[in-house]
């Protein structure tokens, strides 16, 4: 009895797959697009919603799918999804940082946009994009391969409540002989000796919490969070008229980690302004909660617990730090880095995607003028378009938006190169022994600087 | 009987061939493939396809660092794991099996075992948090705050403990079956003999309890060479690299530089030597003499 | 007198030293299932905050409705802004559920042949137990790296096939061990009576000796089953969209949400993830341990 039973299950299962697998192969007559987003910042939010209104203007013809994926594990499937020409996704957020490792695989969008005119926005305004953010999102050996969809750069997020407060302020005119003041519209950035004073200032200066208190959440997790915040070190030295003069201009393939000719501008042999820059970014991490635990996630949290008086994180997050729930709701304001550092994503279309147009009717119409305002009014999708940033009416009621337009004006960036996922490796190994305490700032940018030189050359090859 | 119905002619056959075919084919067809490519250099972000290259594989591995370093993470979690399971199974094995409710520690335990280690990863970021609820159990038992993922040691240590967590369970249920399947006539024996405490542990209990410890520590070791998903939740191979595994190196290089070629070539390397591990473990823990064939 | 008094005390004493150490012991391996339980069921506020929040009753099962797809207004906050878009767990837990069970099943079938044609015709012996033994100790990334670039040249890849087929290759050895030692506890006299009452060796064993191992043969498939439900990397490489990622796959995915405090939600998907093991532990914890073993203790 049993037997038959299970022979029976066995069966019904069996015809139930082969029912699903012919299901699957039947084909479809509608276009129906896969869209893949990174999976924070409300991005997946911003391209969902967008897609709800693709599909009510565009469907059932043609529908779109999001799927949200996570930031370390977006790059992997990619990669893997281009270079198989397996054609999972149509479209990809891409950080404008892997362009040197997937550009290639990118659609060139100017053909799709000669082949079919008919879908093009006459309203698009491709100069509402800052030149910047152009150049690094959505070009790669001068093809168009994306349009820019979420500007990013590390910003300052400070408690003004502290840093208003005027017992505070006497008692910081007091000891460091300035007044203390976050730079706001128009204002000079802050040095990075100023940031340490604030940061000492709010760590042991003055007790402003009963438990803990830190001055500072300083991401130094290995991978991107090290080598992004070490960049708006760095790029403060490398960008200086010293720096220029020691480096040569910043190529824009190859950043600001880079000497104008390829070679890695952080080495000592070539000039001390790395070891500069490494110091001053491990001594503000003596204000901040271990800052080797903290990555993009890790170094919000305390801020937005109230434990820390600053915080070095893109911009994309004010959202979740100021929601209602959020104990410093309310409290908070930001302000710019010594030297920003850029991040952001574009939207870009798969090679081998089987519907180039429809693709790109989705792109444009998630970058276009009127939904990069919806976007940030809705979600505080960080806008990639100036008349957004500049608008007055979301200026008077986002305390967070002044920054985006000063914040691309002097900004570090990172290398757009295949093997930068090598360098990131490499990096959060041997710069992460500085953390640690294993070695020496010194030795562990040269040792640094060594192997990347030596990525570098084999890449050449 | 019936000798001339294909169903008992061919019996053997029927019941043995289609099983050991397929088994050979999803296993061999991999494992050529794998090493075509080991000697081959295949990069996903060039766009080029496989090209033979002859040994050139071995010559990056020799001088790659970050392949020695996680190999040497690798052992070194792996062991001290196992080590730490070891004792802590045989204390706990050793005071449970006095208490007749045993069942219970059992039920419980095997729980842990078979938690998604992705979860536990996930449960132990959480609790390992600088602000989080291991911290705070410290603080408000007195003691300063310990940084469990800041120095490469106290790293390896979490890591470890995350391990411990989730596997003492085995060695603990393994010998504590060891332990009740030693005959009461002995410890009655050795008492009659005035042995008693240490000695009739060393005496009597240990060479009773040994296959069992060996074979658990055997299985255990082989296993915990295969780290990766509590790494990946945890701590990424950081800090400064002192929780690379080699599994984690092979996967970031396969699936993230997109170094095929030369992943193959590593996860090649890697099957050598947990085969000869398998071996040794075969030939030493005596297992096959356990199965009686 | 003296002298007996002070043993008994120390008797106790050491009694309740071990009841002490026990009940450490006990809360070392249940203190991380609590924490996880309760930051499931916490609001985003308590979770992380600072004092820690150790017990709480503001509770709250939003994160479980968000897990599964839920899209209204969650944590007594309209329009919480918080938390991103993200996909339901359900088709991530039916495609586990799928891929375990078909793997599993098939690999059933083809073991428990193998395994009885091996036990009653005493095939290949020691080589071919050591060589099903090493096979499941085949370290997953060695699998995944071939695995995914063959299936990627049968365009396979991001199939629930692909997957099925990979885990074949360690379910079937698992399943071969562990029925080995269940037939070999099954005295050779049984299939030889039924043979005389008329039966061939196949029917045999389909007919007599298969349903005296049931309880072991459900067994094997939980085990079995709970290894690909947790299994990670095979998955991770092998799939792309929810069309066949797995549980675990989607955990990693998602605890990289990083707008807002996703843990909740994350501590929630551990929850639903360890719940198979919790509802089966009581059935197979008899055979765990020979599971684990490999069918070496019994």
């Amino acid at each position: 009895m049993i037997r038959k039973k299970v022979f029976l299950f066995i069966l019904l299962l069996l015809a139930v797959v082969s029912f699903l697998a012919f299901a699957e192969g039947k084909k479809e007559e509608k276009v129906k697009l896969k869209v893949a987003i990174m999976s924070a910042h409300g991005m997946s939010d911003s391209a969902q919603a967008i897609a709800e209104k693709f599909n009510e203007k565009y469907g059932p013809g043609i529908t779109v799918e999001v799927t949200p994926i996570g930031f370390d594990i977006l790059l992997d499937k990619m990669l893997t999804d281009f270079s198989t020409h397996s054609g999972t996704f149509d479209v990809y957020s891409v950080g404008y940082h892997w362009i040197g490792t997937v550009g290639k695989y990118l659609y060139d969008l100017e053909e799709i946009r000669q082949k079919y005119p008919d879908i093009v926005d006459p309203e698009y305004d491709y100069e509402d994009f800052p030149k910047i953010l152009w150049d690094t999102y959505a070009t790669y050996q001068g093809e168009n391969i994306g349009l820019p969809f979420v500007d990013g750069a590390l910003t300052l997020f400070y408690r003004k409540d502290l840093t208003e407060n005027p017992e505070y302020k006497a008692k910081f005119k007091e000891k460091y002989g300035y007044d203390l003041k976050m730079p706001g519209p128009g204002d000079e950035n802050l040095t990075y000796q100023q940031l340490y004073d604030i940061s000492e200032f709010f760590t042991n200066g003055v007790k402003w919490r009963d438990g803990e208190q830190f001055g500072i959440s300083v991401p130094a997790a290995s991978g991107d969070p090290l080598l992004s915040t070490y960049a708006c070190f760095f790029g403060y030295y490398r960008r200086s008229p010293e720096g220029i003069k020691a480096f040569g201009e910043v190529n824009p393939d190859y950043g600001d980690y880079f000497t104008n000719d390829g070679r890695t501008a952080f080495n000592p042999e070539i000039s001390d302004l790395g070891v500069k820059a490494l110091n001053d970014y491990l001594n503000l991490g003596k204000f901040s909660p271990n800052p080797i635990n903290l990555d993009w996630i890790t170094s919000s949290e305390p801020f937005r617990s109230g434990i820390t008086a600053m915080f070095i994180g893109w911009g994309g997050y004010w959202p979740s730090i100021n929601a209602p729930d959020s104990p410093v709701h309310g409290k908070i304001a930001v302000s710019l880095m010594p030297m920003p550092h850029l991040g952001g994503w574009n939207v870009a279309i798969n090679k081998d995607t089987k519907y180039p147009r429809e693709a790109y009717m989705y792109i444009q119409m998630l970058t276009s003028k009127d939904n990069c305002k919806y976007l940030f009014m809705e979600f505080n999708e960080t806008p990639t378009r100036i008349s957004t940033m500049v608008d007055h009416e979301l200026n008077a009621d986002n305390p967070d938006l002044w920054v985006m337009a000063p914040a691309l004006e002097k900004i570090s960036v990172r290398p757009k190169l295949s093997i930068l996922p090598k360098l990131e490796h490499s990096m959060g190994i041997i710069l992460g022994k500085a953390w640690t305490g294993e070695s020496k700032p010194r030795e562990a940018l040269l040792e640094c600087a060594k192997e990347w030189d030596s990525i570098i050359k084999s890449m050449k090859e | 009987m019936r000798t001339d119905n294909i169903f008992d002619k061919y019996a053997k056959q029927i019941l043995i061939v289609p099983s050991l075919v397929i088994l050979i084919i999803l296993i061999m067809y991999p494992t050529v493939y794998l090493l075509r490519m080991s000697f081959s250099s295949y990069d996903l972000t060039s766009g080029n396809p496989p090209a033979f290259n002859r040994i050139d594989n071995l010559n990056i591995l020799i001088k790659d660092k970050y392949f020695w370093q996680s190999m040497i993470n690798t052992i070194l979690i792996s062991i001290s794991a196992v080590m730490v399971e070891f004792i802590l199974g045989l204390s706990l094995a050793l005071i449970v099996s006095g208490i007749k409710k045993s069942i219970f520690f059992k039920t419980i335990f095997i729980i842990s075992m078979m938690i998604p280690p992705i979860v536990i990863g996930l449960n132990f970021k959480l609790i390992y948090d600088q602000f989080g609820p291991l911290n705070g159990i410290f603080k408000m038992l007195g003691f300063s705050e310990v940084g469990w993922l800041t120095s490469p040691g106290m790293a390896r240590i979490s890591i470890i403990m995350a391990d411990v967590w989730q596997w003492t369970p085995f060695m603990f249920i393994i010998i504590l079956a060891g332990l009740q399947s030693v005959p009461d006539e002995y410890y009655d024996t050795a008492k009659v003999d005035g042995v008693g405490g240490i000695k009739m542990f060393l005496f009597v209990t240990w060479p009773m309890i040994l296959p069992s410890i060996t074979l658990a520590v055997a299985l255990r070791f082989i296993e915990a060479l295969k780290l990766f998903d509590i790494i990946l939740m945890i701590t990424f191979g950081g800090p400064s690299g002192a929780t690379e595994t080699l599994s984690l190196y092979i996967y970031r290089t396969a699936f993230r530089f997109g170094d095929l070629g030369y992943a193959s070539f590593m996860a090649f390397t890697m099957l050598i030597l947990l085969s000869i591990v398998i071996t040794l473990f075969l030939r030493f823990v005596g297992l096959r003499k356990r199965l009686e064939w | 007198m003296a002298t007996i008094s002070y043993w008994k005390i120390r008797k106790k004493l050491s009694v309740s030293i071990k009841y002490l150490l026990l009940f450490l012991v006990l809360i070392f391996f249940l203190f991380p299932v609590y924490w996880l339980i309760l930051t499931s069921v916490k609001y985003p506020g308590d979770i992380n905050s600072n004092p820690i929040v150790w017990i709480t009753t503001r509770l709250t099962v939003d994160n479980f409705k968000l897990l599964f797809g839920y899209k209204g207004a969650v944590w007594g906050e309209k329009g919480y802004v918080g938390r991103s878009y993200m996909q339901s767990i359900a088709p991530f837990l039916i495609n586990s559920i799928g891929i375990g069970t078909i793997s599993t099943l098939i690999a059933m079938i083809l073991g428990a042949n193998f395994a009885y044609g091996i036990v009653r015709f005493n095939f290949g012996r020691q080589n071919l137990y050591t060589w099903l033994l090493s096979l499941r100790m085949i370290p997953p990334v060695v699998i995944s790296i071939p695995m995914f670039l063959i299936f990627n040249t049968f365009r396979m890849l991001n199939t629930w096939t692909s997957l099925i087929i990979a885990y074949l290759l360690t379910n079937i050895p698992f399943v071969t061990l562990m029925l080995i030692g269940f037939f070999k506890d099954i005295p050779s006299d049984i299939p030889d009576a039924a043979r005389i009452d008329g039966y061939t060796q196949v029917g045999a064993f389909y007919k007599v000796v298969l349903p005296l191992i049931l309880p072991g043969l459900v067994a094997v498939f939980i085990i079995s089953f709970l290894f690909n439900w947790n299994e990670l990397l095979i998955a991770a490489t092998l799939t792309t969209s929810d069309a066949s990622q797995t549980f675990p796959v989607f955990t990693a995915n998602f605890v990289q949400v990083e707008r807002g405090t996703a843990w909740g939600i994350a501590a929630a998907g551990g929850v639903v993830g360890i719940l198979p093991v919790v509802l089966l532990s009581s059935y197979i914890q008899k055979y765990m341990l020979r599971g684990l073993s490999m069918g070496a203790i019994r």
